[in-house]
């Protein structure tokens, strides 16, 4: 008897269809790597192939919505294909492309046409983890998937190789992130140990029958590496140097993409435990209660950090910093809600609440913060300084630009009429699900909105209500930035004027995948004996 | 598979821990018993580098020329491939012979080692065993 012969080769070649997108953003990486054997020095061949690779991606994403058969479980229960992962895997892959776009627009000037496949293989290395994490349900799986993100980041974040900050912020990530993730993976070696499973619905079933000091030690040091991600408080002093030294469109790619899979994977992992979460659970309130300290924290931290930064980049960090918070605040509610909702008859819908509160979240952050850095951008081409003061008198040299930037950071403050205003009121909603605990956080909330408006409107004033003192010539920037800045607040305004529509849509992308059936695993002693007794052949 | 107590999961392990014990005994009483009853004769000669070191010339503290690494780092990664193909060959033969999974088994490690592949073409046109 075999373990192999359980499974059939058609099921494995399935369960390959299945995970199309991250085939095809393969396929592309080592196609970009080839792409010099055709041209040599050539940047116009790789970057097609990459764009090839990400549309066949999106395409392939989103097919998957077309017939049920095409979500599930694959590889044997260590990826979950539902309409939430697929959801992000769309939206990841086109920001992605939008970061191709910032990329031609502000780097492929200064970039030796020799480094651009190297530019284009680590970003969609990158993409590849990070449509993974968001799948990932196996605590392998998840580790894997989270180095597959994190290896290239650190790359990318050093990319100018002669530009001292960058060098200095890829070795500040490499070691933090290291660090974390040698954290990460001995708390799951003691789940692993505690629970006997790398399945997280397992470890939540053996959770919900009693969790053990061992076990309870394994999922805080997880959560350290999940902090990393999301650059959550204690582990967030990588971000700001990354952001600054890191060509600006890799800044708008971590800021992003890489919070935003960290969010969903620890969104996954939190839905299991709530949906198997006792009556009784208090120690399942305790995991909700952790991730909202964590989640306050960290808010509260970014912003009142970025009350004293002068740097675009580095105030647009800790504005970060302070967003992942909000989103942490929100996501703690999932297994808190799970019980105390109409006395826990219905977790699966308070789940869905939250998921889809974060996922609209993402979304408008994502373009938010893509107008804000596109902006800064082409500000910073336009004067050469990534300084707030250097945006004085802004709004008459270029009304447009100035117009468009406020829009985006009126929209990172939360400004009703923009998505970010309803993004954090749906954030509020679904915090409320919570009871008592829940208004603690909106009160959070709601104080660090208003510490943020003091920072979000510094480079409004100097825009507006400072005189340039230098009396520099008015510019009209790049018709394609502009374009990507267009599409970046029409969103906003969609978000804005459409919010019902829009987060409903988003509930509806927020269905997890059920929970599997777990069955208790198999003892240690069985698949040893399963193993020696596979057949020799000579 | 011997019987074992399954009372006492740790148990398994008492072999490794015997195992343990007798390695660090066997190395620490080596040291120990060269330092007592070996001939020991110090030299400039004999503190050079061994065998195929290149003779030391001024301080180890000068810059070396970066292909250095480079070629390091290409020969880790075949190195670390060979690693992963060994636990592969191992249990490939265990497959029964007319298994249908079988060109799955081969040609996910004919992947592998064809992302290795394009690594190193990548590797070599981007001038990495340029020496000139």
């Amino acid at each position: 008897m075999n373990l192999a012969s359980e499974t059939r080769w058609e099921d494995l070649w399935g369960d390959l269809w299945m995970v199309m997108p991250e085939v095809w953003l393969v396929v592309a990486m080592c196609a970009v790597v080839l792409a010099p054997f055709i041209k040599r020095r050539s940047v116009a061949l790789p970057l097609g192939v990459a764009s090839a690779g990400l549309m066949l991606a999106v395409m392939a994403a989103l097919s998957s919505f077309a017939s049920a058969d095409a979500m599930g479980t694959v590889f044997t229960g260590s990826l979950v294909i539902d309409p939430f992962s697929q959801f992000f895997k769309v939206l990841l892959t086109l920001f992605t492309l939008m970061i191709l776009g910032l990329w031609i627009l502000h780097s492929r000037s200064q970039t030796d046409p020799a480094d651009a496949p190297d530019f284009l293989c680590l970003l969609l290395g990158a993409a590849v983890g990070m449509s993974l994490m968001v799948s990932a349900t196996n605590l392998l799986v998840i580790f894997i998937a989270t180095e597959t993100a994190s290896m290239p980041s650190y790359a990318l974040a050093g990319f100018r190789k002669r530009r001292r900050e960058g060098s200095e912020g890829s070795l500040k990530y490499v070691l933090f992130g290291s660090v974390s993730s040698a954290i990460m993976l001995y708390g799951m070696s003691l789940v692993y140990g505690a629970a006997g499973t790398l399945s997280i619905y397992g470890i939540a079933a053996q959770a919900a029958a009693g969790i053990s000091p061992l076990m309870a030690i394994g999922l805080a040091a997880m959560l350290a590496g999940f902090a990393f991600k999301l650059s959550a408080v204690p582990m967030h002093f990588w971000c700001p140097d990354v952001f600054q030294g890191a060509p600006i469109e890799v800044t708008t790619f971590l800021s992003v993409a890489s919070k935003g899979a960290a969010m969903c994977m620890l969104l996954r992992a939190l839905a299991a435990f709530a949906a198997a979460a006792p009556a009784n659970g208090y120690l399942f309130v305790g995991i909700g209660v952790a991730v909202g300290i964590l989640g306050a924290v960290t808010a509260t931290w970014g912003n009142l950090v970025a009350l004293h930064q002068t740097n675009i980049k580095r105030l647009l960090a800790y504005s970060s910093i302070s967003h992942a918070g909000y989103m942490l605040m929100a996501a703690s509610v999932a297994v808190i809600a799970g019980r105390s909702w109409e006395g826990g008859q219905h977790q699966t819908g308070a789940i869905q609440v939250v998921v889809g509160a974060v996922l609209f979240y993402i979304v408008v952050y994502a373009f938010m913060n893509l107008g804000a850095f596109t902006a800064a951008t082409l500000l910073a081409m336009h004067t050469g300084t990534e300084d707030i003061r250097g945006y004085a008198g802004l709004s008459r040299r270029s009304p447009w630009l100035a117009a468009l930037m406020t829009a985006c950071l009126l929209s990172l403050f939360g400004m009703p009429g923009l998505g970010g205003f309803w993004g954090k009121v749906f954030l509020m909603k679904s915090m409320a699900l919570a009871g008592g605990a829940g208004f603690a956080l909106i009160a959070v909330l709601l104080f660090n909105t208003l510490i943020s408006l003091y920072y979000y409107l510094k480079p409004v004033y100097y825009m507006y209500f400072v005189p340039d003192e230098d009396e520099r010539p008015a510019f009209l920037p790049a018709g394609g930035g502009l374009a990507m800045l267009v599409i970046c607040v029409s969103v906003l305004l969609a978000t804005g004027l459409l919010p019902n529509r829009i987060e409903s849509l988003a509930r509806g992308y927020a269905t997890l995948y059920p929970n599997p059936v777990i069955t208790a695993p198999p003892p240690l002693e069985t698949t040893v004996s399963l193993l020696e007794s596979a057949p020799a052949h000579d | 598979m011997p019987s074992i107590p399954a009372a006492d999961p740790f148990s398994h392990y008492a072999p490794i821990g015997v195992l343990l014990l007798m390695a660090a005994a066997f190395g620490l009483g080596n040291l120990l018993l060269t330092s007592i009853i070996g001939p020991s004769r110090h030299g400039k000669i004999k503190g050079m580098v061994y065998e195929s070191g290149m003779n030391p010339i001024g301080s180890a503290k000068r810059r070396f020329n970066v292909r250095f690494y480079i070629v390091a780092m290409s020969f880790l990664v075949f190195d670390v491939e060979i690693v992963f193909l060994y636990p592969w060959a191992i249990t490939f033969p265990s497959l029964a012979p007319d298994s249908e999974l079988a060109p799955w088994f081969l040609g996910r490690m004919l992947f592998f080692v064809l992302t290795t592949l394009i690594a190193y073409a990548y590797a070599w046109r981007k001038g990495v065993f340029r020496y000139d």
